[in-house]
């Protein structure tokens, strides 16, 4: 249990380093950010309980928001994807799950990570767009940012759990 | 009793969903006037410096290009220096021969109006519809809300809105809030500059008069009339008229001048009258 709680503090500290440090500053041909803190959500482990799944979501947005100048944007977003997370999860976990494990391709299965953790960023990504009041008024623009966006930031995401779970074995 | 606790309880997780949301879109909406309040300074500062520390390892790795930049910026002000030096000079001379009596004015120490701070960015954005900037620079090194600030180039990049202690925020021209009075320079028609959200690197130069005479390759600059910007500090090229529904064809597209991707560097300027005319142009309102 504190193994779990030590790895997420790091977890969480590192991804809104990199985030508001590296990633938000890359826009790949004007169109694709990376969004990649959504992992540390995507990481949380699966009976956690909706609260805290909540709670976390709200801080680790609000510690983005703070950092990046955005008041109230990703932290909207977030919890919104915290709350949508518990029924992800149960259409996504494999159902012989007995343990409070944490979402991996050990876990899971390569394949099911992959359509959990896609879906997962996709929400957010589509969520942090249509935030911005004024995505609407070009739709082709705000399709081809979502998309964009959603590549890149999967690829990053699948890139972080490959690492991950490599060191794990 | 029991049992309404209890459903309480089983679904506290809507109760506080409910109650995130709300908060989140509060901050979400009085974003603007929270950036200027006190509780955000010290969280501008917190997020200063951390964005301080990374920008230090990112203008390293600039540091040839930015010094290229500068390099020919100096040259080219020494070039404007020298001929200022020769008109001095013909002045003079013309003065020598004409009027033996004639005495040169000496030119006051505070002649000009305008100071120059220098500042570094910290933090930039040009993805989202309202971007913003922040600079090293704060109430400390003399910057103060509505100031005008120009890229390394010489070129317009946005105004001042909230000050800390050491960092400040700025408006970009990138942002459908800021609206600069801008005139072609040939030919002194002015209008408004806007930006539409989409490329940052155009924007749209609207409220020109109808009968407004330009060309595609017109040099765009500040009109001087906000008493934030001297007067014919470049902006941006006219690339193309935009048709409007009416068939008035008053709507330029203007390429900007700042590559705000890349900018780093820039000159907070302020304006030692500034309270002067703003306080004679309130006057002139009442």
């Amino acid at each position: 249990m504190t193994k779990i709680f030590v790895r997420q503090s790091i977890m969480f500290v590192s991804l809104v380093f990199l985030q508001v440090c590296l990633f938000s500053r890359i826009h790949v041909f004007g169109v694709a950010t990376p969004v990649v803190y959504t992992y540390f959500l995507i990481k949380l482990p699966v009976k956690l309980s909706r609260n805290a799944v909540l709670f976390l979501a709200a801080l680790i947005g609000l510690s983005i928001d703070i950092f990046g100048y955005t008041l109230g944007l990703n932290m909207l977003a977030t919890i919104i994807v915290g709350f949508m997370r518990y029924m992800l999860l149960r259409l996504f976990k494999p159902r012989d799950l007995i343990d409070n494990v944490i979402p991996s391709f050990g876990t899971f299965g390569r394949n099911m990570f992959f359509r959990y953790a896609g879906t997962v960023t996709l929400l957010h990504i589509t969520l942090l767009f249509a935030i911005d009041v004024n995505a609407f008024l070009v739709p082709s623009l705000f399709i081809l940012r979502i998309a964009g966006s959603f590549i890149i930031s999967s690829l990053i995401i699948y890139g972080l759990e490959m690492i991950y779970s490599g060191k794990g074995n | 009793m029991k049992n309404l606790i209890r459903f309480i309880f089983n679904n506290f997780h809507w109760l506080l969903f409910f109650a995130l949301i709300y908060f989140s879109a509060w901050l979400l909406i009085n974003n603007s006037e929270i950036q200027r309040s006190r509780y955000l300074v010290i969280s501008h500062e917190i997020a200063g410096r951390m964005h301080t520390a990374s920008s230090g390892i990112s203008s390293y790795i600039h540091l040839k290009r930015d010094n290229e930049a500068l390099t020919e910026r100096i040259a080219g002000l020494e070039q404007e220096l020298m001929l200022c030096r020769k008109q001095l000079e013909n002045i003079n001379h013309a003065a020598h021969l004409r009027d033996s009596t004639f005495v040169m004015q000496p030119i006051p120490a505070g002649f000009s109006s305008w100071r120059f701070i220098s500042a570094r960015l910290v933090h930039n954005s040009i993805s989202r519809t309202e971007n913003y900037i922040t600079l090293n620079r704060g109430t400390n090194d003399g910057v103060r809300e509505n100031m005008g600030v120009l890229s390394a180039k010489g070129t317009v990049a946005g105004l001042v809105m909230s000050v800390s202690p050491n960092f400040s925020r700025v408006i970009s021209l990138l942002n459908p809030k800021s609206r600069l009075s801008c005139k072609i320079s040939s030919t002194n028609f002015f209008g408004s500059l806007l930006w539409d959200g989409k490329d940052p690197r155009y924007c749209n130069l609207g409220e020109l008069p109808s009968h407004a005479v330009f060309k595609t390759g017109d040099t765009i600059v500040t009109s001087g009339y906000s008493a934030t910007f001297p007067e014919g500090i470049p902006v941006g090229i006219v690339t193309d008229a935009l048709e409007q529904k009416s068939g008035r064809s008053n709507y330029l597209r203007i390429n900007l001048l700042t590559d705000f991707s890349t900018i780093r560097e820039v000159l907070i300027v302020e304006n030692r009258k500034r309270d002067e005319q703003t306080k004679i142009e309130k006057e002139g309102a009442e």
